[in-house]
């Protein structure tokens, strides 16, 4: 991968369906009882359509054991995930209505519900040309409705029709990006990956350019600026136990400096910007490490970003606390504010997710696809290379949040 | 992406990191756990099981090859970093003298590496060492591999470290 500029594109095998003006965009909203899971088909004309999907029973022993290989690291290092197959051509099926599977629209939402929250659905393949959905629909996964109605308020984009096809000339957007990388000594590939997309962006702005690289400070700084795209690629940290000390490996600060919080009108008050939780003491070249946590951001950072990328193993996954709230680090920088967000759902190799990405962004800014077509673009660019017996690869990366 | 050859992380054995001792085993115990899943149903639920378990497992092993230790011992060299680690090392290194296993394991090792994901940097010996002691031999295509020296090696550096 050349710096300044995005690889070359491999012409895909994968067939599907081209979008025609205007967009048909449907929505699938779950809803899991005990007993059942059932589903609200709103149709591309507005129809809306309940039907109960299957037991509840029938479906959890697959997706307990589908959750097991896709929480095994080194399953998914060796491309070892039967379960993720059975289910993308066999099982998985049970949790779509036929229609999906049948004639997908060209943008799905995604909205799911209890045991369903970071089910890959989008890996499901259809029953004619056996494709997974989300190379056939570009699909947006959003844990509510509510959060999808905020998503899209705050989104520019939406300014023009977003069913507009062919899409019309995007927008120019800033970037700011970093890339950290302490356990394996790669980090100058980690940094390569925003170096290679800036010709895309009108302005980008590197956080990790100083010494000693990325760290809590450049990040929040950097959301403190608004740019249109945060883009943080790092080591992910899941913390199954508390979710908000989940994170990523960071730099450590040199400086901790202080940050100001308003504690009422006028009344100003000061604190040490210290991260917090230690980390985890994992650095491959003896350079101290801190945790950028998802409780840190929700402390210090208000996200106006049109889209967060985030770059690190597992940000898109964790558990679904009270309340339906699927808790990943992706779930966090949608609350905070950002229009939508890409994360893995699962650990993902880098040369697959460096490939994604170059995809996306081509799709996005330079075609102006809106941004769930640009991961169908990406996804189905992937899945021309690695193919049907990968779908960990083609399919960990996904965008939460609108889709537009 | 550069790719290493095999044979670069069993030359650095002794020097590795901890975290990358302890991806190490875990790319040993997945690779062996898969290779005996035909002969021995029960490989990949050894590799999977706590500590705790592990060590009254090992002290079992022990006993039916003429040595009687505490279990409670076995499991508290197991907690030890630093003993624990010296046993990983000791049966990684036996696997490292079969070349068809010792390229599976580094290359498991590699795809591992080459995500964007941090491993943990304890190093957890035990499941490792039951699969070395509880597996007498293994396939890996057409080559058949014995285990004795391996599982020799392990026992005799178990009994060390429990000054028996």
């Amino acid at each position: 991968m050349q710096n300044g500029g995005v690889a070359g594109e491999r012409p895909t095998t994968a067939s599907a369906r081209e979008p025609t003006a205007p967009l048909r965009v449907a929505a699938l909203v779950y809803q899991v009882s005990d007993e059942r899971i059932g589903v609200t088909y709103v149709a591309p004309d507005g129809d809306r359509e309940e039907q109960w999907l299957v037991d509840v029973a029938s479906v959890l022993p697959g997706l307990d054991e589908l959750r097991a290989e896709l929480n095994d690291g080194m399953a998914l290092a060796r491309g070892r995930v039967p379960r993720l197959r059975d289910f993308g051509s066999g099982w998985g099926r049970a949790l779509l209505p036929e229609v999906m599977l049948a004639d997908p629209p060209d943008v799905l939402v995604v909205v799911p519900h209890a045991i369903l929250h970071d089910v890959p659905l989008h890996l499901v393949r259809g029953t004619d040309d056996g494709l997974p959905l989300g190379c056939r629909a570009g699909v947006s996964y959003i844990s509510s409705m509510s959060l999808f109605a905020r998503c899209a308020a705050r989104n520019p984009a939406r300014s023009q029709d977003p069913t507009a096809w062919p899409p019309p000339t995007p927008r120019p957007r800033t970037l700011a990006a970093g890339g950290a990388d302490q356990l394996t000594g790669r980090e100058g590939m980690f940094r390569a990956v925003p170096l290679m997309l800036a010709d895309l962006f009108s302005g980008t702005d590197l956080i990790d350019r100083q010494p000693p690289g990325m760290t809590r400070r450049t990040v929040k700084d950097a959301v403190a600026a608004d740019p249109d795209v945060l883009m943080l690629v790092a080591h992910g940290i899941v913390d199954r136990g508390d979710h908000r000390m989940s994170g990523l490996l960071l730099h450590e600060q040199q400086d901790a400096g202080w940050w100001e919080i308003e504690l009422a009108p006028g009344r100003r008050a000061e604190f040490r910007d210290l991260p917090l939780v230690d980390g985890p003491g994992l650095s491959n070249r003896g350079e101290p490490v801190e945790l950028l946590t998802a409780s840190e951001l929700e402390i210090n950072a208000k996200l106006n970003s049109e889209l967060v990328m985030l770059l690190a193993c597992s940000a898109g996954s964790g558990q679904v606390l009270e309340g339906d709230e699927p808790a990943s680090l992706a779930e966090t920088v949608l609350r905070l504010g950002a229009v939508s967000a890409v994360a893995a759902l699962w650990d993902t190799d880098f040369a697959a997710t460096r490939d994604w990405v170059a995809a996306f962004f081509t799709a996005w800014l330079n075609r102006g696809y809106p941004k769930a077509l640009a991961a169908r673009h990406a996804m189905r660019q992937l899945y021309a290379r690695v193919g049907g017996e990968r779908p960990d690869l083609c399919g960990a990366l996904t965008v939460r949040g609108d889709w537009v | 992406m550069t790719t290493q050859p095999a044979d670069e992380v069993w030359s650095r054995l002794d020097e590795l990191s901890d975290d990358e001792v302890a991806t190490l085993v875990e790319a040993a115990e997945h690779v062996l756990a898969d290779l005996a899943e035909d002969d021995e149903p029960g490989a990949a639920m050894l590799a999977k099981m706590p500590v705790a378990h592990v060590g009254p497992a090992l002290a079992d092993t022990l006993r039916e090859a003429g040595t009687d230790v505490d279990p409670d011992a076995v499991t508290a060299l197991l907690r030890d970093t630093e003993r624990s680690r010296l046993l990983a090392v000791e049966a990684l290194r036996g696997i490292s003298a079969e070349p068809v296993l010792a390229e599976q394991v580094a290359a498991a090792y590699r795809a591992r590496r080459e995500m964007m994901a941090i491993d943990p940097s304890l190093v957890l010996a035990g499941s490792l060492l039951l699969l070395v002691l509880k597996l007498k031999r293994i396939k890996v295509g057409k080559v058949d591999i014995s285990f004795y020296e391996v599982r020799e090696g392990a026992l005799a550096q178990l009994r060390s470290l429990l000054g028996r």
